[in-house]
């Protein structure tokens, strides 16, 4: 219960309205013409809520939706039927209050880093002058004042991440939608990110939603865990995080970590232990048979199928 | 020192290319109406341009250029922006665009200059009539290549249409658009030319017919082709440095 004890922090934006939910989702349902006729359900009833200042974590097989359903969170994709709701307020379209990390950086290749991260104040109509210094702030938040004049190509993948962090910051939102942010840096690099993404969401009073295939990230990182089912995805778990907070690196090597692992693996349907369980697909497997039949070839389907659908 | 180094080959091959003319005209021995050494296209493209005929001539010709191709390179990019965003104007627009590409521009060269007169109007209008194609296909296909994820960018900050075009697509397509208009200003010196050819009062192209026709002066029409290739060139040139500043280095 350690997250309630932190809705009350002191610099939160939510501390006074703590009645409505940051995020809530009732019977999200979302939905794909194929090109073949009929339709491909990506989504299907997914329910749940996230308290102001939590941080959730939602897990699943490729294919099942994740990043998806973050792009009907974030107003990026409309819902067949449910409602999506960000502080109270119905979503129908991008909202302000919503700071977007994608899978990749996204950075405006003809833009210098400072440049990049005030594309989101320039296009809020900031003067210039302004925008630059906020722009500033936010790189020296990430650690990145010393490369502003970058470009992105000169940066390496970490530094590109930094920036799309800071350029979702711009613009102070209460809700971070994380769509695995981390998924393309190396094992170590990943892991001072997760200690850093704490830090920042200590100080930025966000609530955090983010969509991963690491498990152990997903128990570092969030309060609780969602899991979802291959598609169409839902919601059939959730696991609390049994990490207490403030959390730092140390907290990586928990062994409560390995047990609520265990547990999370178990709902993904691959324990191995029980025998009804033996005839299901491991996530791995699934991902395969579902590339197979969401995407006409393509070896990076198991995003892209998301992706693709999400943008068609 | 460089750059000196990488122009060696290109004044080798013009030497070169000098000396094989020369050879062919000594051993073949052609009069001067057919085909004039080097050394007396060079005296003749001297005197013309210390006389002052080539430079009132290439001012006529640059104008024509310079306004024909502003003409169809905003035509071009509008044309080719609407084709990029909306596919029924494509399959409407399409048949016709190629098939107006496809008819000679120096067929259509002395119909146009019956209809828009044989001065500067008509040059203008085959200029870029010539310019615009390879203007607006660049466009579309610079726009539709434009990385969807920057555009869904753009919707996640709240960037209006507006916005998406001027500050994601249009930078992003830059490199291709004017890709397209480097193809079209060596293009816009030939449609001036011709549209000249096909009639007018003035301009290289016109100079061109003159020298041909009524003077004979064969090292005249040399010095005059010359001075059209040099136009080009120079434009190409001028292009090719606005590139490099408007895009500069990108990863």
């Amino acid at each position: 219960m350690a997250v309630r004890e932190r809705i009350g922090h002191p610099d939160s934006p939510a501390s006074g309205v703590a009645a409505s939910p940051a995020v809530l989702l009732e019977g999200v349902r979302v939905e794909f013409p194929q090109a073949a006729g009929g339709r491909l359900i990506a989504l299907d009833d997914v329910a749940f809520e996230v308290a102001p200042r939590e941080v959730v974590a939602i897990i699943g097989p490729n294919g099942c939706g994740k990043s998806t359903l973050l792009r009907v969170v974030g107003g990026l994709l409309p819902s067949a039927s449910g409602t999506v709701s960000l502080d109270g307020r119905r979503v129908d379209g991008p909202d302000p209050a919503v700071g977007f990390v994608f899978q990749e950086p996204r950075l405006l290749p003809w833009r210098d880093t400072l440049d990049n991260v005030a594309f989101p104040l320039e296009l809020a109509g900031m003067a210039t002058d302004e925008r630059r210094r906020r722009a500033g702030e936010l790189l020296r938040q990430v650690g990145l004042d010393r490369f502003a004049s970058y470009r992105p190509h000169q940066l390496s993948g970490g530094m590109r991440q930094r920036a799309a962090i800071a350029r979702a910051l711009a613009l102070g939102p209460s809700i971070l939608l994380l769509d695995e942010p981390f998924s393309a840096l190396d094992a170590l690099t990943r892991e001072r990110f997760n200690v850093e993404l704490l830090k920042l969401w200590d100080r930025t009073a966000s609530t955090i939603l983010l969509v991963t295939h690491s498990i152990r990230e997903a128990i570092f990182l969030a309060d609780r865990v969602l899991v979802l089912s291959p598609r169409p995805g839902r919601v059939i778990a959730e696991v609390r995080s049994p990490l207490r907070r403030p959390r730092s690196a140390r907290d990586l090597d928990d062994s409560s970590i390995a047990e609520a692992a265990i547990e999370i693996r178990h709902h993904l349907g691959f324990s191995g232990e029980e025998g009804d369980r033996a005839s299901e697909l491991t996530t791995d497997e699934a991902v395969l048979l579902h590339e197979a039949a969401v995407t006409p070839g393509g070896s990076d389907a198991a995003t892209g199928s998301d992706d693709m659908a999400a943008l068609s | 020192m460089k750059r000196l180094r990488s122009l060696l080959p290109v004044v080798f091959g013009g030497l070169a290319f000098l000396g094989l003319w020369a050879a062919i005209v000594w051993i073949g021995d052609y009069p001067d109406f057919i085909l004039p050494g080097p050394g007396q296209v060079l005296g003749r493209f001297a005197t013309a341009w210390l006389d002052g005929t080539l430079l009132e001539h290439t001012v006529v010709t640059l104008l024509e250029v310079l306004l024909g191709f502003t003409v169809g390179a905003i035509v071009g990019l509008a044309v080719g922006a609407l084709l990029a965003r909306s596919r029924r104007a494509g399959m409407v627009l399409s048949p016709y665009l190629v098939a107006a590409q496809s008819t000679p521009i120096l067929a259509l060269a002395p119909l146009l200059v019956i209809w828009f007169g044989d001065g500067l109007l008509s040059k203008i209008v085959i200029c870029s009539l010539i310019v615009f194609f390879p203007v607006a296909v660049s466009t579309t296909v610079a726009l539709r290549g434009v990385d969807r994820r920057l555009i869904e960018l753009g919707r996640s900050l709240r960037a209006t249409r507006r916005q998406v075009l001027s500050t994601i697509e249009l930078p992003a397509a830059l490199p291709g658009i004017l890709g397209g208009m480097r193809v079209g200003v060596t293009l816009a010196v030939v449609g001036a030319i011709i549209s000249e050819w096909a009639g007018a009062q003035a301009g290289l192209g016109w100079l061109l017919n003159i020298a041909r026709g009524s003077s004979f002066d064969t090292p005249l029409m040399f010095a005059t082709l010359l001075t059209i290739a040099l136009l080009g060139v120079a434009l190409y040139g001028v292009m090719a440095l606005v590139e490099r500043r408007l895009v500069g280095v990108r990863g």
